[in-house]
């Protein structure tokens, strides 16, 4: 048994070290900055639980941790419910078929270790992994063209423990490129400088421009946005002058919370205002044609309910959960909904279309009741007109159309879940 | 994780701040590996031992001696992934994984793929505590006990068990 004993020791002391040190979150005690109620205001077991690790998506915004921890229940439980979940009535297509309507390739951006992997969609073949040049040690931020070639990855340092619920950290952008057989080339880094305070970034379909979203100044208000030339560094920049902070409803999306429609010159964001009732959030489409200076003023508002979207204290019985996406056309939006019925409580988590110009729901392509919260829900990206998307139900990600769901492969899964005794979790953000 | 690792922790009521916080400082990584291995979820992990320290800091006026701090907080992390694991009790079973098709998948998933650890998450939670605590933790008989709430005896034939367990099922997957 001594054999067996060593060995179990040596596995448990590698496996411990997948969780780093600087991995650890701070403490936050009542007469600390960013403290919670002792004893009030807790989050509920499981639904209120946190996506992914303050590494990625630091606690410096009040409303993201809370955004994120209703979040959370879509990505961190991926693998709470068993079962692949089919609705009545639908069943796979001819998987080849389906596949072929979503992007070949994914990268995916590590939640524990430090390479970022390029996949293809459809086999779950790792293509080639790309390390964070130095000083950089991991990948905070990665979003894709249309191409399904072209990648904008950023980097960041480490911090100490102790840091990150107060500073945010700089950003260093890079794109990657797949050859035609998506091998990744280099990173080769963009004329941007060095950022701050990113809350959110994704680059246009054509692969022209990148939308950066920027949190206010520790203690100030002025949300950004700057639209940034691929080609040449040149940016233009819109502020949001009142209260609010874009990008809060960042996930599961590994862009955060910007997202272009198809003409490459419409980008929708969210902004998020902190009210006693919660966080509620708000949709708008900015047209980045238009001269820098107001965003308020160079936007339009998608009209779905603030109290839809964002994160309320009463846990509010409807709403959104992460980051809607909107299709290339602009004429949908595609969300994971969900809603609690009063005690005994029963969970409902759906894949719900939106109509942009109305803000209602125009039709539910997936729904799952449940006694728990790990049938959950996640889109991850949809085509131009909203015909076949990339989602995740309960454990399982897969190509959602209209009518059925067909789970990615096993291999695909295995690179972005992780089993767990309690549940599973996302061990790598994936962008297509 | 030893007991003569933990800080003097006897600071009165009104610096709770500061020493649960250093205190913290000092062991929140090494609670978090292990209500993480004993979990399998790094969040979860973080949560629980986010409340662990929570739960000392409101309890530490009520604390008849702040000697063995860590103590406390090593057996709330416990009792707390034992709550976890009951409240995920309550939803149905992750579905299996199959093995990456590939190699380089392979190599690349090998950091969560280490078969003595897959196998010990299999196994029932006190054995996978007994198991975490001796052979992580390093701790004796005794401190296993004291962490668990058990006897000496039942930590020792709680952990022979989990052992042959282990055993078993390595070499039936092999």
């Amino acid at each position: 048994m001594n054999a067996l004993e060593d060995r179990l020791r040596t596995e448990l002391r590698a496996e411990s070290r997948l969780i780093a040190d600087e991995s650890i979150p701070a403490l936050s005690l009542p007469g600390q900055d960013g403290h919670r109620a002792a004893g009030k205001g807790r989050r509920v077991p499981g639904l209120v639980r946190r996506a992914a690790g303050p590494r990625r998506w630091p606690g410096w915004l009040a409303p993201l941790a809370a955004a994120a921890a209703v979040v959370g229940v879509v990505i961190a439980s991926l693998a709470i419910s068993g079962l692949i979940l089919r609705p009545a009535g639908s069943g796979p297509a001819n998987s080849s078929a389906v596949l072929a309507k979503v992007p070949r390739y994914f990268v995916a951006i590590p939640e524990v270790s430090v390479r970022a992997v390029v996949g293809a969609t459809a086999t779950g073949a790792v293509l080639g992994t790309v390390a964070p040049p130095k000083p950089h040690t991991f990948f905070a931020w990665v979003t894709a063209a249309g191409d399904s070639r072209t990648f904008i990855l950023g980097t960041s340092p480490r911090l100490r423990r102790g840091d990150i619920l107060n500073r945010p950290r700089p950003v260093k952008l890079y794109r990657l490129v797949l050859d035609r057989s998506g091998h990744p080339g280099r990173l080769v880094p963009l004329p941007i400088p060095t950022e701050t305070g990113i809350s959110g970034l994704a680059v246009s379909p054509d692969g022209s421009k990148l939308a950066v979203s920027f949190i206010p100044a520790h203690g100030k208000t002025g949300s950004r946005i700057q639209v940034f030339s691929l080609a040449t560094g040149a940016r233009r920049e819109w502020v949001w002058s009142g209260l609010g902070t874009l990008g809060s409803i960042a996930m599961p999306v590994a862009s955060g919370g910007l997202q272009w429609e198809a003409d490459n010159r419409t980008l929708m964001f969210e902004v998020t205002t902190s009210t006693s009732a919660g966080w509620p959030a708000q949709l708008y489409l900015l047209d980045t044609t238009a001269p820098g200076g107001s965003l308020l003023a160079s936007s339009t508002r998608i009209p779905v309910p603030s109290t839809d979207l964002g994160w309320q204290h009463n846990n509010a019985r409807h709403r959104i959960i992460g980051m809607p996406l909107i299709t290339g056309d602009g004429a949908k939006l595609v969300a994971p909904f969900y809603h609690q019925t009063a005690p005994p409580k029963v969970f409902g988590f759906t894949i719900t279309e939106f109509s942009v110009h109305t803000g209602k729901p125009t039709r539910v392509l997936y729904h799952r009741r449940a006694g728990t919260e790990g049938a959950s829900t996640a889109v991850y990206w949809v085509n131009t007109h909203g015909t076949a998307m990339i989602a995740v139900r309960g454990p399982v990600f897969g190509v959602q159309t209209q009518t059925t769901f067909t789970p990615l492969p096993p291999a695909t899964q295995r690179l972005l879940t992780r089993q767990a005794p309690i549940g599973g979790s996302l061990i790598r953000l994936p962008a297509w | 994780m030893h007991q003569q690792d933990q800080p003097r922790a006897t600071a009165s009521a009104a610096d709770a701040t500061q020493a649960v916080t250093a205190l913290y400082a000092e062991h929140a990584l090494g609670l978090t590996r292990l209500a993480f291995l004993v979990l399998g979820d790094r969040f979860a992990a973080e949560d629980v031992v986010q409340e662990a320290f929570w739960g000392l800091y409101r309890a530490w006026d009520r604390l008849p001696s702040h000697d063995n701090v860590l103590g406390y907080v090593r057996v709330s992390v416990l009792n707390g992934c034992r709550s976890a694991i009951r409240r995920a009790r309550r939803t149905p079973r992750p579905v299996a994984m199959p093995h990456a098709a590939s190699a380089e998948a392979d190599a690349l998933s090998g950091e969560e793929q280490r078969a003595a650890v897959a196998a010990m998450r299999r196994l029932p939670a006190r054995q996978r505590e007994a198991l975490v605590l001796r052979y992580f933790g390093e701790m004796s008989e005794q401190e296993t006990a004291q962490a668990m709430g058990v006897s000496r005896g039942t930590v020792k034939s709680t952990t022979a068990r989990a052992l042959a367990a282990l055993d078993r099922m390595l070499r039936e997957e092999q």
